[in-house]
C-alpha cells in the first residue's frame, strides 16, 4: 500500500509538473477562417502572418484578450478569441470522444457537424431561399478594408485609430 | 453517487474475478493517477495519453473504464461551448438569409449610407478589444423599412433599418445600438435559442458514422436550429436579462473604442423600443435606462463628439 501511494504520488507530481511545463508552450489551432498574427496587441497595423482555419499555433504567452503565438518562427499576437485551445471544441469533441467508433479513414471525410454541406443540404429543400442565399454570399463579399476603417476611426477622434 | 458495502472492497472483489491478473502496484498507481488527471482534465489528449498507456501497464480494461467516464464527460464539454465559430458562422448564414427572404426586410441599395453604417459598426469591431473575433468577421447590412428596429443573426450579422438610423440623432448613437448588437452576437444571445436536445442529436450525429441518412439527419438538426433561432431574433425576441447584458457589454464596447458610451442611454431614453412587431425585441423601459445611466456613470466624456455628428449629418442628408 505505502510502494502504491508512493508511485501514485510521484506519478502525480510529475504530472503536474509536466503540464505545467507544457502549458507554458500550449498547443492551439486557428477558429476562424482567416487570422492575421499582428505585431502588436490589436487587430490592426502590421500583420507579420496570415493563417487559416485549422493551423496549428503555439500559444508561448497570454495577457488577455491577445495570446501571442508562435508558427513556421513566427511570433506575433493574436485575439484569444481567434484559437482554440486543445485544437477543438464543442461538436468537434464530442466527435474527438468517440471517433474511436469511427475508422480513421472515415473520420478524416467524417461528419463535422454543422458546416457548407450541411448549408447545402438545407439549402436543397429551401429553393424558395436561393435569391436570400445570393444576397448573403453579397454581404460575405464585401470584407472590411482595415486600413479605410483606421481611417475613418482617425477622423472621428475614436481611440486607437489616431494613432 | 454508487454506494459500496464496507468490507468488500472493489479491488479485492475484481482480483477475485478468473482470469484477471494482479497487476503490481506501480501499474496501478500509474492507472490511479491517469484516472485523476482525466477526470481533472477531460480532454482529448489525455485520453490519447491513456490509449499509449495501455499496454505499458497492462491494465487495458481498467484504463478503457477510465476512458469512457471521459468520454461520458464529454456531454458537460459539450453543454458548455456547444458549438464551434465555424458551425455559428453556418447557422448564422442560413438565419440571415431566413431574414432577408422577408419582404419587410429589403436591403437598402443607398450605397453611400449602407458604407457608412458598415463603417462605425466595423470601427467598434476593430477598435474594441471587447470584440471577439467571428468565424468570418462582422458584416452590417441596412434595411429598406421605416421600422425603428435592429438585428442580430449568429456569426456576426447585424441588420439595422433607414428607421432606426433615422431616430438616432448623431454617430455616437448609431454607435451606441450598434455597440448593442454586436454585443449579442459576442453573447451568443441567438445561438442561446437552440434547444440542447437539438444539440445533444447533432453531437450524437457527428460522433457516428457517416452516411446519406445521417447527412439527412444532420440538415433536419440544422434546419430545426435555425427556425429556433430566427424566431428568437425576429419575432420573440431576447429576454430582458440578455437585453440588460447586452446594454452593460455595449457600454465597454463604445468606451474602448471611444464613442460616447452615454449615448445609448440618450438613445434608450428618447426611442421608445417597446413598440410592436419587430422592435418587441427591444424593452425600452425606464429600468432599462436607468441600468444604462448607472453603468456610465462616472466615466469620461469621449472627444470627437462633435467630428462625428458632423460626418453623420453628411451621411443620413
Amino acid at each position: 500500500m505505502r510502494r502504491f501511494t508512493a508511485w501514485t504520488a510521484a506519478f502525480l507530481l510529475g504530472f503536474w509538473f509536466g503540464c505545467a511545463a507544457a502549458g507554458a508552450a500550449e498547443q492551439a489551432r486557428i477558429a476562424s477562417r482567416e487570422a492575421r498574427v499582428r505585431a502588436s496587441k490589436q487587430k490592426f497595423g502590421e500583420t507579420l502572418l496570415v493563417l487559416h482555419e485549422g493551423d496549428p499555433v503555439t500559444v508561448v504567452a497570454t495577457e488577455a484578450p491577445w495570446v501571442r503565438v508562435s508558427s513556421g518562427g513566427v511570433a506575433g499576437w493574436l485575439h484569444e478569441s481567434a484559437i482554440s485551445r486543445g485544437g477543438t471544441s464543442g461538436l468537434a469533441i464530442a466527435r474527438a470522444l468517440t471517433g474511436s467508433e469511427v475508422e480513421a479513414s472515415e473520420r478524416s471525410a467524417g461528419q463535422k457537424g454543422f458546416d457548407s454541406a450541411t448549408e447545402q443540404s438545407f439549402r436543397a429543400s429551401k429553393p424558395e431561399l436561393a435569391a436570400a442565399f445570393a444576397k448573403i454570399d453579397r454581404i460575405d463579399a464585401q470584407r472590411p478594408d482595415e486600413n479605410a476603417i483606421a481611417a475613418f476611426a482617425r477622423a472621428g477622434q475614436l481611440a486607437g485609430g489616431a494613432r | 453517487m454508487s454506494t459500496r458495502s464496507p468490507g468488500l472492497p472493489r479491488s479485492r472483489t475484481r482480483q477475485d474475478r478468473p482470469g484477471v491478473r494482479r497487476r503490481p502496484a506501480g501499474a496501478r498507481g500509474l492507472a490511479f493517477a491517469l484516472a485523476i488527471v482525466s477526470t481533472l482534465a477531460g480532454c482529448a489528449a489525455v485520453d490519447q495519453a491513456i490509449e499509449i498507456a495501455k499496454p505499458m501497464t497492462g491494465m487495458s480494461d481498467t484504463l478503457t473504464q477510465v476512458q469512457q467516464g471521459l468520454r461520458a464527460g464529454g456531454h458537460v464539454v459539450r453543454a458548455a461551448a456547444p458549438v464551434t465559430p465555424e458551425q455559428e458562422h453556418f447557422i448564422g448564414r442560413s438565419v440571415a438569409a431566413e431574414i432577408v427572404s422577408r419582404p419587410s426586410m429589403r436591403l437598402s441599395s443607398d450605397a453611400n449610407l449602407v458604407e457608412y453604417v458598415s463603417d462605425v459598426g466595423q470601427a467598434i469591431v476593430l477598435l474594441s478589444p471587447g470584440v471577439g473575433e467571428t468565424f468570418q468577421g462582422y458584416r452590417f447590412a441596412l434595411v429598406d423599412s421605416l421600422t425603428v428596429n435592429a438585428i442580430a443573426a449568429p456569426g456576426g450579422y447585424v441588420f439595422l433599418t433607414r428607421g432606426l438610423v433615422a431616430a438616432a440623432q448623431d454617430e455616437d448613437e448609431l454607435a451606441a445600438v450598434l455597440a448593442h448588437e454586436i454585443a449579442h452576437v459576442q453573447l451568443h444571445h441567438g445561438m442561446s435559442a437552440i434547444r440542447e436536445r437539438n444539440l445533444a442529436e447533432a453531437a450524437d450525429i457527428v460522433g457516428g458514422e457517416v452516411s446519406k441518412q445521417s447527412q439527412s439527419k444532420l440538415a433536419g438538426v440544422f434546419d430545426s436550429s435555425v427556425q429556433e433561432v430566427v424566431t428568437e431574433v425576429v419575432t420573440k425576441g431576447f429576454s430582458r436579462e440578455q437585453e440588460a447584458e447586452a446594454d452593460r457589454l455595449a457600454v465597454q464596447l463604445l468606451a474602448e473604442t471611444g464613442y460616447s458610451p452615454r449615448a445609448l442611454a440618450d438613445f434608450l431614453r428618447r426611442v421608445n423600443f417597446d413598440g410592436g412587431g419587430f422592435t418587441s425585441d427591444h424593452p425600452s423601459g425606464a429600468d432599462r435606462v436607468a441600468a444604462v445611466e448607472g453603468a456610465v456613470r462616472g466615466l469620461p466624456q469621449a472627444p470627437g463628439v462633435e467630428v462625428r455628428a458632423a460626418r453623420f449629418a453628411k451621411a443620413t442628408r
